[in-house]
């Protein structure tokens, strides 16, 4: 009883209805056909590239885990070590450790302050700001994320680190912090600045995550009496938590990489600040990242074998920390979805 | 319109069936579901635990109640039907001043909750809507532990309440809405892992929690299967032995089925409103009579 094109006998003899051809063609076909290889090819391009990145990156560092091992991570110096790779007759020698240590705390000072100040951003943009100040808000916000890295660093050089230099950093710092000069541009500086950097990444996505909750969770709580201030705590905070956390971890991610304005602010002194004189004095402590290493020994200094081997150990971290930031940020993105009820097999 | 009075007193098959039947039993749950398809009696000559007069509502320049005026009677299944759009759901969201959330909201009249006004001065919004509970058309569980769906609106209220108080509490809650059996296991496993009708009861057990006086539904099986739908009605009708219950609905056999009294809203006004029986069997207008028989809505 297969229906035919000819409209005959169908079904007990009665005529097929008219008008439906399945074998009519239909234009566009054939961008459907070429569509998937060229998308496809450009797929496969972009993910060799980044393969033989990381794959150009390791090989170029791999002279100095070779020598080096768990020394790399373990030991510091990196400063002096820098004068004595430029020696042909000394043996290269390089420890990192004070460059991680740097990279590590400004971020993680950095993330500290977004989190408090981003979290009150996003709060305020999503539930509570009136409609007439939430546009203006949210483009001032997002603007933030597209100022050159470097205007951040001018301006934290021109106006926070002269700041902490008059007002924060006490007259006798010499006999208080006898080891290391301390200016003004410090691992407080760096976080300052860092900061405002990566606050737009975070309240960017805990917006989108406080956006994401539906508005039946809101009226749930409010039904059961709670104050619209007791749902944002009790019930949208908590289930936003993943989203906030993979807003978090991207900002590290954009944190960790930063050179240039670190490098103009912080002090650029590798050294890894400890709590010995208080934590203020910590904060007032110069550092160096890693980032900020590569940029500043990037040039001339790439000659020396040793000393490119070294900048390459320092992208490889650095590469390291980022692949494992994102995953992190993957996985809390999907643990927020499946919280959502957006079950998916393809999540990003 | 004559009713005996044998027939306002409870119908004792009837509630008997529903304590005999087997919940897992599909059978005899729709065997109950049919023995109550006829219009339920039972006497709504009661206390009313609302009172609303002349209640005008506007959203903006947009008037969606006019002058509605009705009593809910306590303890007893009240329903609120009538076509998509007719206010009914608007009616019920004044009641727990749930529309204040929306800033173009206006209203006129008088609701009087247990004989006091509930937008006076010295009203506790926080206090009306632990009275008078709430369960919406979509299940919306918190995205969190079943436990702590029930333990966060405890809390709520009770904000110094013992752990062990507590579990107390939250049995009791899931008892009530007939879902502690199916979770008595999973009790830290994720509200969203339940089924729809699961949910609901869950979102109902929530309301049941802070021990309201008033539970209002707002079309609460709309998205549910019949079986769900079933048990859910079956829960109704054993919490309004304890609770004035008030439900949206645009399922005329539902409203059949359990209500008590029955309130039919069109277009924004309330055009008749009695014991379910005579709405059902006997409307006094020519609209209610064309809705209940199925011409339009």
């Amino acid at each position: 009883m297969a229906p035919n094109s000819q409209g005959a006998a169908y079904s007990a003899g009665t005529p097929a209805p008219e008008g439906i051809d399945l074998s009519e063609r239909v234009s566009r076909t054939s961008s459907d056909r070429y569509m998937p290889y060229l998308l496809g090819a450009a797929a496969i391009f972009s993910g060799l590239v980044v393969t033989l990145l990381i794959v150009f990156v390791v090989q170029k560092a791999w002279p100095v885990f070779h020598a080096e091992g768990w020394r790399f991570l373990t030991h510091g110096g990196w400063d002096t070590q820098l004068e004595d790779a430029w020696d042909p007759a000394g043996r290269a020698f390089f420890g990192v450790k004070q460059l991680i240590a740097g990279s590590v705390f400004s971020t993680m000072g950095a993330l500290v302050v977004s989190l408090v100040l981003g979290l009150g951003c996003a709060v305020f943009v999503t539930e509570l700001a009136p409609s007439w100040i939430k546009l203006p808000f949210e483009s001032v916000v997002q603007l933030l994320a597209g100022i050159p890295s470097v205007v951040f660093g001018l301006v934290g050089l021109m106006v926070v680190v002269p700041f902490i230099s008059d007002h924060v950093v006490p007259a006798n710092i010499g006999d208080i912090v006898p080891e290391i000069p301390i200016n003004g541009s410090s691992l407080l500086a760096g976080v300052t600045v860092l900061s405002f950097m990566i606050l737009p990444f975070f309240v960017t996505v805990a917006a989108d995550s406080l956006r994401a909750i539906p508005r039946s969770y809101i009226d749930g709580g409010l039904a059961l009496g709670m104050t619209r201030w007791r749902t944002i705590t009790r019930i949208q905070l908590p289930a936003a938590t993943p989203g906030l956390i993979a807003g978090l971890v991207l900002a590290a991610a954009r944190g960790i990489g930063e050179a240039i304005a670190i490098s103009m602010v912080a002090g650029a002194i590798a050294f890894v600040p400890t709590l010995q004189h208080g934590p203020l004095y910590m904060m007032l402590e110069p550092i160096r990242t890693m980032a900020s290493a590569i940029v500043e020994n990037g040039g001339e200094a790439m000659s020396v074998p040793a000393i490119a081997a070294a900048l390459f150990g320092l992208a490889t971290l650095l590469l390291l920390f980022s692949i494992s930031l994102s995953l992190l940020a993957r996985w809390s993105f999907s643990l927020f979805n499946r919280r959502m009820g957006i079950v998916t097999d393809r999540s990003l | 319109m004559r009713v005996d009075d044998a027939m306002l007193r409870e119908d004792p098959t009837m509630s008997d069936t529903f304590l005999t039947a087997d919940p897992n039993d599909t059978f005899s749950m729709l065997e109950g579901m049919l023995a109550t398809a006829a219009p339920r009696v039972r006497s709504t000559d009661v206390p009313s635990v609302f009172e609303v007069r002349a209640l005008d509502v506007s959203y903006g320049s947009k008037r969606v109640l006019h002058d509605v005026s009705l009593d809910i009677p306590e303890k007893r299944i009240t329903a609120f039907i009538g076509p998509s759009g007719c206010g009914k759901s608007t009616a019920l969201r004044c009641l727990n001043r749930m529309n204040d959330e929306i800033p173009t909201f206006k209203m006129r009249g008088k609701i009087r909750l247990a004989g006091q006004d509930i937008r006076g001065k010295s009203v506790n919004v926080t206090a009306l809507r632990r009275n008078v509970g709430m369960v919406f058309q979509q299940p919306n569980p918190f995205p969190m532990s079943i436990y702590d769906n029930i333990a966060l609106a405890v809390r709520e209220h009770e904000s110094r309440i013992a752990r062990s108080t507590l579990d107390g509490v939250v049995e009791q809650a899931l008892r009530h809405a007939s879902l502690w059996d199916e979770v008595k296991g999973n009790l830290k496993g994720s509200a969203l892992s339940l089924s729809g009708g699961q949910q609901q009861r869950l979102c109902i057990a929530r309301a049941l929690a802070v021990k309201p006086a008033v539970i209002m539904l707002d079309e609460p099986c709309a998205s549910l299967d019949p079986i769900s739908t079933a048990r859910i009605e079956e829960l109704l009708l054993e919490l309004s032995a304890d609770y004035s219950i008030v439900i949206v609905t645009h399922n005329m056999a539902q409203a059949k089925r359990i209500s008590d009294k029955v309130a039919f809203f069109l277009m924004g006004r309330l055009l008749e409103m009695g014991d379910a029986l005579q709405v059902f069997e006997a409307p006094q207008r020519q609209e209610t009579a064309e809705y209940v028989r199925g011409a339009f809505g």
